[in-house]
């Protein structure tokens, strides 16, 4: 499958510190592509320096060959990115429907008309049930799974190329971690490519054909899942468990 | 009784101005978590360009005078923005209060010297019309200010809820890094938001003078500190805790005024934003945080 996402020799620093010290990864085109790493490993920082919020500091960020590297976040969503954060950051005081119409904001007053933007709402209900019962209620006092719900479906609202997810299964009881998973793979079937930072992998197992693990800024590790389970390291601290 | 009841109701009235000045102050806060202390300056500076209409012809009706105020208050409130914030890095939480406090007294400075220090006369939309209910009476040039300063914040509120830039301006001051992942521009945020809030400011600049009678550099400080006050009473952040507050303050320091003198008004004042301090910090609508 071709690249949709290549990422090379990626530096991003916080003042002085440099958080990624050269990354270099790719994402098939209709994949789910999984990144394991340990906490301050340099996830998050990747993802927000994929979608613009952070200005990498060298290096090369490409979506179907064209350079996105030091675009504005408005520029990357344009292009087809989108990132469902880490902790979700919903619109606490917006209520569900205003948190999806946000998603849908750059297509919102131009060229897409307004009945595609409630086609879209109604798919995501349909994807999403439990938001479609709570569309007028007040997006901080939903539950912290029913956040994530939200989170996703606001992301999805942009109808992006590309799905970044930053450890969506974050403090979620295992049968919300599972319902997540399983909309990821849907997801994937409807043909949406997925870069999921996850920390559980033997979830991410089920679903993702290639891993990537971060360690102190640099990419330590790439293979399919058959070559993830032999490595004994990853293994140990991963799957937590002897072969 | 009726006394008492008579200048609640004119304070409330006149209180009206004080919610636009909160209301300013407060979306400022909402969506760049930075005080414009120029706030009140630049709204009593909007109302004496507003005057200038007059100067370019008498015989103009007198509503071109508030509408001048109006979108003077405006320009001044992007000029405010490009002068204090747009050049200045707004990582460091002291460098735009600072700009702003200099940009206060600057624009008092201008006003002062253009006017020599003079008091200016402010038109009145009519007359002495008085409501007379029994003894009780609603003073026309303050049932105007009123409706005028609810009509704006109505406004704002539609289009805070019901627009596209509305949708904006709230899911920026919530979560500011989700709304540029929705693609929304934090400046071009930032900047409407200053054009608008120097609306309300031209237009609370106006009502003043109309209430008044009179525009003088008086004005500013008081209205800055009231402001202020408006804004940490309804809870920072909070459009509907900003009018609320702000018809509170104008009721309370009326009945004040009432009966302990003009002198000790302002003490008073300041003693209910003390309580306010100690027993309600967030204010009366403090925005949820939510979960995240
Ligand atoms: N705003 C910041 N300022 C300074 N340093 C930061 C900032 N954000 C992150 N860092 C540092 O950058 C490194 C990478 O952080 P990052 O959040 O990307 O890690 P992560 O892999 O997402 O970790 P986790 O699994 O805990 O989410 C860490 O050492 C962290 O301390
Ligand atoms: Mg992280």
């Amino acid at each position: 499958m071709p690249a949709l996402l290549e990422v090379a020799d990626l530096v991003t620093a916080y003042g002085k510190i440099e958080a990624l010290k050269g990354v270099t990864l790719e994402v098939a085109e209709g994949g789910i592509t999984c990144l394991l790493g340990p906490n301050g490993a340099g996830k998050t920082t990747l993802m927000y320096s994929i979608a613009g919020i952070l200005k990498p500091r060298r290096g090369s960020i490409r979506l179907r060959g064209e350079e996105l590297g030091g675009c504005a976040p408005h520029e990357a969503v344009s292009r087809g990115i989108a990132l469902v954060p880490e902790n979700r950051l919903v619109f606490p005081s917006m209520s569900v429907i205003d948190n999806l119409e946000a998603g849908a904001y750059r297509r919102q007053g131009g060229r897409t008309g307004r009945g595609e933007i409630d086609a879209d709402l109604q798919r995501m209900f349909g994807r999403f049930p439990r938001l479609k019962e709570r569309s007028a209620q007040l997006a901080g006092t939903l539950s912290g799974g029913e956040q994530q719900m939200l989170a996703v479906a606001r992301a999805l609202m942009s109808r992006p190329k590309l799905l970044l997810m930053d450890e969506p299964s974050l403090g979620l009881a295992p049968l919300v971690v599972e319902e997540i998973f399983r909309i990821v793979s849907e997801l994937h079937r409807d043909g949406t490519t997925v870069f999921l930072v996850e920390q559980n992998a033997h979830m991410a197992l089920k679903v993702a054909q290639h891993f990537y693990l971060m360690e102190q800024g640099r990419v330590s590790f790439s293979g399919d899942p058959g070559s993830l389970a032999e490595d004994e390291v990853i293994r140990r601290a991963y799957l937590g468990s002897a072969k | 009784m009726l006394d008492l009841l008579q200048s609640a109701s004119d304070g409330v009235l006149y209180g009206a101005t004080y919610a636009l000045i909160g209301i300013g102050f407060t979306l400022v806060f909402g969506v760049m978590h930075k005080i414009n202390m120029a706030y009140g300056a630049a709204s009593v500076g909007g109302a004496y360009l507003g005057l200038m209409v007059l100067k370019l012809g008498a015989g103009l009706p007198v509503p071109l005078v508030f509408f001048g105020s109006f979108l003077a208050g405006g320009l001044l409130g992007w000029m405010v923005y490009l002068a204090c914030f747009h050049f200045i890095p707004l990582s460091s939480p002291l460098a735009t209060l600072m700009s702003t406090v200099g940009m206060l007294l600057l624009i008092d400075e201008v006003i002062v010297h253009t006017t020599d220090g003079m008091p200016q006369n402010y038109p009145a939309l009519f007359d002495d019309v008085m409501l007379r209910f029994g003894e009780f009476t609603l003073r026309g040039d303050l049932l105007l200010v009123f409706l005028v300063s609810v009509a704006c914040m109505a406004g704002l509120l539609a289009l805070l809820y019901r627009t596209r830039l509305g949708l904006a301006t709230r899911a920026v001051s919530q979560q500011a890094i989700a709304a540029q992942l929705c693609g929304i521009r934090l400046a071009q945020v930032n900047v409407t938001t200053f054009v608008i809030t120097g609306l309300l400011g031209g237009i609370a600049g106006a009502m003043i003078g109309a209430a008044v009678g009179t525009l003088s550099p008086l004005l500013t400080t008081p209205l800055t500190v009231k402001g202020l006050i408006v804004t940490v009473i309804g809870g920072l952040g909070s459009v509907p805790g900003a009018i609320v507050a702000g018809l509170l303050v104008g009721g309370f320091e009326n009945v004040i005024q009432l009966y302990r003198g003009v002198t000790e008004r302002d003490l008073y004042v300041m003693l209910l934003l003390f309580a306010f301090l100690v027993f309600r910090p967030g204010g009366l609508f403090a925005p949820a945080g939510g979960r995240n």
